[in-house]
């Protein structure tokens, strides 16, 4: 008994290991950090987008992220994108420190949102001048430039610290200063194309694997158990009828009365991802 | 003394026995066979009314009174002189001193006779044979069980059974639903509609046993039902050489509330049968009326084999006629343990390394 539970222990451990582990620490990394629903980027452009991104999270400890999507319905774009960072989880640490700009490639609307620390590290005068930068290369749909200078111009900004009234008003960070603090793209090993953008499995299917593992397994040893007991009392005595020997004289059906409930259906709101 | 019927062979002077596989008297020794018909002149000690086999039974006078069936009789064997012990209620038996078969007949005689017998169609091996089936392929089952120990230990039994034919008259009440739903842009709907259903009409049920014997566990003689009844032949007590019997020790009145129960439960499932078309269906009220009703008393045939494991005792019964095995066995706890935990494991890998293999094709 100690032998099978030690060789059953050993399995599961075994297939944890076998997870790859992606996150680093303060990250969940459940998705790229970069987004294209509209095929606005060539997988190449995105790649190293997304290399780019990574290489600034890991060594600034904050998200910079970005999405472009094909259209977001009724929402408003402010509120879409506050959903898509949270769905995404993106963010470092429990406050969730980041920047995320997103672009609905349908009207062109164009949205950066802040958290946690990157509220106070992005200003609004920082956020303007992002935007300025920004906003001509996304009007041109040339999504890969304006992200990656977004890119850039977060890092420089990150790396120059909580911003102060005085300075930042005057001298606004520029893009050569932010490539200064860039490093270049590194290789991305090619995992997925553009429109598959999960991260690997979720390590929540292990426990969801052996719970049902556990469940069949009862119903197997209860059906094994159950078969070890044929002694039971009979019912009834059905195979004692008479042949032929069962007539309905007499047979009524008789409506009594109707009623009808109605459920007012739930109003969707519109909500595209 | 109570008189004892034994069936010697005409030829040879051995202990007949009845053969299952010939249905025929037969001499072991001399291998003669008789028809049941040529030994009918030892049936001639039966009688209607026979004081005389009174004389062994208690103090009270009456042998059909409850409390009698506890004592223990002796009986000599006329073979070798032994003392055959046995209670009230044996009716044939071995000689465990010589082996001769007898019959006892008072336990047979007047009232007490059998009004029909299946003779047993299996014989030994075939319970043997039984038994081995009904243990392979149980992953659960001690090892020991299965050891040859425990095989030799079958007896060949005539249970007493009473048999019971009625009439059944029934009225049953229902009521009933029906449910429709459909939806329109901003409601779902679901209308109820109720009704009230009546049911009349008659079945009729023949030959529904009850276990006649104290001595036998009611839900083993129930588990090896059915019994064909086309088997069955008027009684003689040639059958009984060879196996053992009991004459009946649970009377008639006692046994019909259990054959009523049963014939109340299955006129009710017949009727409930008729109520069809309907989302849901209960029952308000039912009235059963029985007619005709009588009870035949019979010997059915069984095999059974006793052990016990592990302090506790377990009882396995075949049908002599057509085999049917029964019997609860014991359930090792450690393998059900181990297969429980081998199948979480390996179901549960399995299903991980398709969830990956999903997940890397993109369909996950």
């Amino acid at each position: 008994m100690k032998k099978t539970a030690a060789i059953l222990l050993a399995i599961i451990l075994c297939i944890a290991a076998a997870v790859p582990s992606f996150a680093k620490e303060g990250f969940v990394d459940k998705y790229y950090r970069a987004s294209d629903y509209l095929d606005g980027m060539t997988y190449d452009e995105w790649e190293n987008l997304c290399s780019f991104l990574d290489e600034i999270a890991n060594r600034q400890s904050f998200d910079v992220t970005c999405a472009l999507e094909s259209g977001i319905g009724n929402e408003t774009i402010d509120r879409y994108a506050a959903d898509m960072y949270s769905e995404y989880q993106y963010g470092y640490g429990d406050d969730k420190d980041g920047i995320f700009l997103f672009v609905n490639g349908e009207s062109g609307e164009w949205y950066i949102y802040t958290c946690g620390k990157g509220t106070k590290l992005f200003n609004a005068d920082r956020i303007n001048n992002i935007g300025e930068q920004v906003k001509d290369d996304i009007a041109a749909g040339r999504y890969y430039y304006a992200f990656m200078n977004f890119a850039e111009l977060c890092d420089g900004y990150i790396t120059k610290g909580y911003p102060t009234l005085s300075v930042e008003a005057q001298q606004p960070i520029t893009n050569e200063q932010a490539e200064a603090k860039t490093a270049k793209p590194g290789a991305v090993p090619a995992e997925q194309e553009n429109s598959g953008k999960k991260k690997p499995l979720s390590i929540m299917w292990l426990p969801i694997s052996f719970g049902v593992g556990i469940l069949v397994a009862f119903i197997v040893v209860g059906s094994m158990k159950a078969s070890m007991k044929t002694v039971h009392m009979q019912a009834a005595a059905s195979d004692y009828t008479k042949s032929g020997s069962f007539s309905v004289t007499e047979s009524r059906d008789v409506f009594l009365y109707r009623n009808v409930e109605r459920t007012e259906k739930p109003k969707n709101n519109t909500e595209e991802k | 003394m109570q008189a004892l019927q034994e069936y010697k062979c005409p030829c040879c002077g051995g202990a007949l026995a009845f053969d299952s596989s010939i249905q025929k008297m037969k001499c072991p020794f001399c291998d003669t066979e008789f028809d049941i018909e040529a030994l009918e002149g030892y049936d001639e000690a039966l009688r209607e009314e026979k004081s005389d086999s009174m004389e062994w039974e208690s103090a009270a006078g009456s042998e059909w009174e409850n409390g009698e069936a506890d004592g223990l009789r002796t009986y000599i064997c006329k073979s070798c002189g032994g003392e055959i012990v046995g209670d009230a209620n044996t009716a044939a038996t071995t000689c465990p001193f010589c082996g001769n078969r007898v019959v006892m007949m008072g336990n047979f005689s007047g009232s007490l006779k059998p009004d029909l017998i299946i003779p047993f169609k299996l014989d030994k091996n075939a319970a043997k044979e039984g038994l081995m089936r009904h243990l392979s392929g149980k992953r659960l089952l001690p090892k020991v069980f299965k050891s040859q120990n425990h095989i030799d230990e079958i007896k060949g039994v005539y249970v007493p059974f009473w048999l019971f034919d009625t009439d059944v008259y029934a009225r049953m009440r229902y009521s009933a639903t029906k449910v429709r739903t459909w939806s329109d842009d901003d409601y779902d709907y679901k209308e109820t509609s109720h009704f009230a259903i009546s049911r009349e009409g008659k079945i009729s049920f023949e030959h529904v046993p009850v276990d006649g014997s104290s001595k036998m566990a009611n839900d083993l003689m129930e588990s090896i039902e059915p019994y064909n009844f086309s088997d069955a032949v008027d009684f003689k007590t040639a059958y009984l050489a060879g196996y053992l019997a009991d004459k009946y020790d649970v009377g008639a009145e006692e046994s019909m509330e259990r054959a009523n129960a049963r014939v109340k439960e299955s006129t009710k499932r017949a009727f409930a049968d008729t109520v069809k078309g309907y989302n849901t269906v209960s029952q308000e009220s039912s009235s059963i009326q029985f007619s005709n009703g009588n009870a035949k008393y019979a010997l059915y045939p069984v095999w059974l084999l006793n052990t016990t494991w592990n302090g506790n005792k377990y009882t396995f019964a075949m049908n002599g006629q057509t085999g049917k095995f029964v019997g609860d066995l014991p359930i090792d706890k450690s393998a059900a343990m181990k297969w429980f935990i081998a199948l979480a494991a390996g179901i549960g890998a399995g299903l991980y390394a398709l969830a990956w293999i999903l997940h890397l094709t993109g369909i996950l």
